[in-house]
């Protein structure tokens, strides 16, 4: 079994938020993500740096019945330390 | 590694996080429920389903019943895949998590179960009800599973709701 690591990348809480809401499908919207946590597109998009640099989620650009969405979703490493962020949290309160 | 560090935070402060993760995913979940019309059409084909089975002679058509619950199900299923789509919502098909294989395979199990019964108990045992009343069982449990669990997962690991 995996040991839980507590991960300060995910632990802020709009990342955390991030990550919850990504972990019930398979990819979600910007915009849908943005509704959900009501925070302005440069605030999302700055969480959203943050995990891509670590390659938690994975952002893909598609243009669409002549619209471009923004598609976000967690990799298989974001879903695994996601996983084991909430281990270790549960740990703690033993 | 940044993503390494441990931090000390007190028991209190998890529980509000996980708290707080566990209510973003219960309004997530609610916003990728499908529409009720979906439901009730999955419900009821998934009752003809099994009445049919239950009810399917070689002298009779409702085998045919069988096709349609089975074709509306799976154009159900396109179009709420569709319209979350629309939404900006890819809702995962695949099982790809051990709390969805786990949802999968006890609903399959059920589902034998039930389809057994409602047939069996009809044909062996002269019970002509068993049909009715297994189709009336899966139509109900589809519907609350769906209503309840959009996302398919059912056996979920502790919530910590105070």
């Amino acid at each position: 079994m995996t040991k839980s690591t507590f991960d300060t990348i995910i632990h802020a809480p709009n990342r955390l938020q991030i990550c919850s809401l990504l972990e019930t499908t398979k990819e979600l919207e910007f915009q849908v993500i943005k509704e959900q946590l009501d925070v302005s597109d440069s605030v999302l998009s700055k969480h959203l740096k943050v995990l891509e640099d670590a390659n938690y989620v994975q952002l893909i650009k598609k243009t669409e019945f002549t619209r471009q969405r923004t598609w976000v979703s967690l990799t298989p490493n974001g879903r695994k330390s996601f996983k084991l962020h909430l281990r270790e949290l549960r740990r703690i309160i033993g | 590694m940044m993503n390494n560090e441990k931090e000390t935070i007190s028991k209190e402060e998890a529980a509000a996080i996980l708290k707080s993760v566990d209510s973003t995913k219960h309004d997530a979940v609610k916003s990728f429920r499908m529409p009720l019309i979906l439901i009730t059409l999955i419900s009821l084909s998934c009752s003809l389903i099994v009445f049919s089975w239950g009810m399917t002679e070689h002298d009779n058509m409702w085998a045919l019943g069988m096709y349609i619950g089975a074709a509306t199900i799976a154009i159900c299923i396109a179009l709420a895949i569709y319209t979350h789509r629309l939404l900006g919502i890819k809702v995962s098909v695949l099982v790809r998590t051990k709390e969805r294989l786990k949802s999968v395979l006890f609903l399959l199990l059920i589902f034998a179960v039930i389809l057994i019964f409602g047939r069996q108990f009809r044909v062996y045992e002269g019970f002509e009800y068993a049909p009715h009343i297994a189709a009336l069982i899966a139509g109900s449990l589809v519907g609350y599973l769906l209503y309840k669990y959009p996302t398919g997962e059912f056996f979920k690991e502790k919530k910590y709701n105070d």
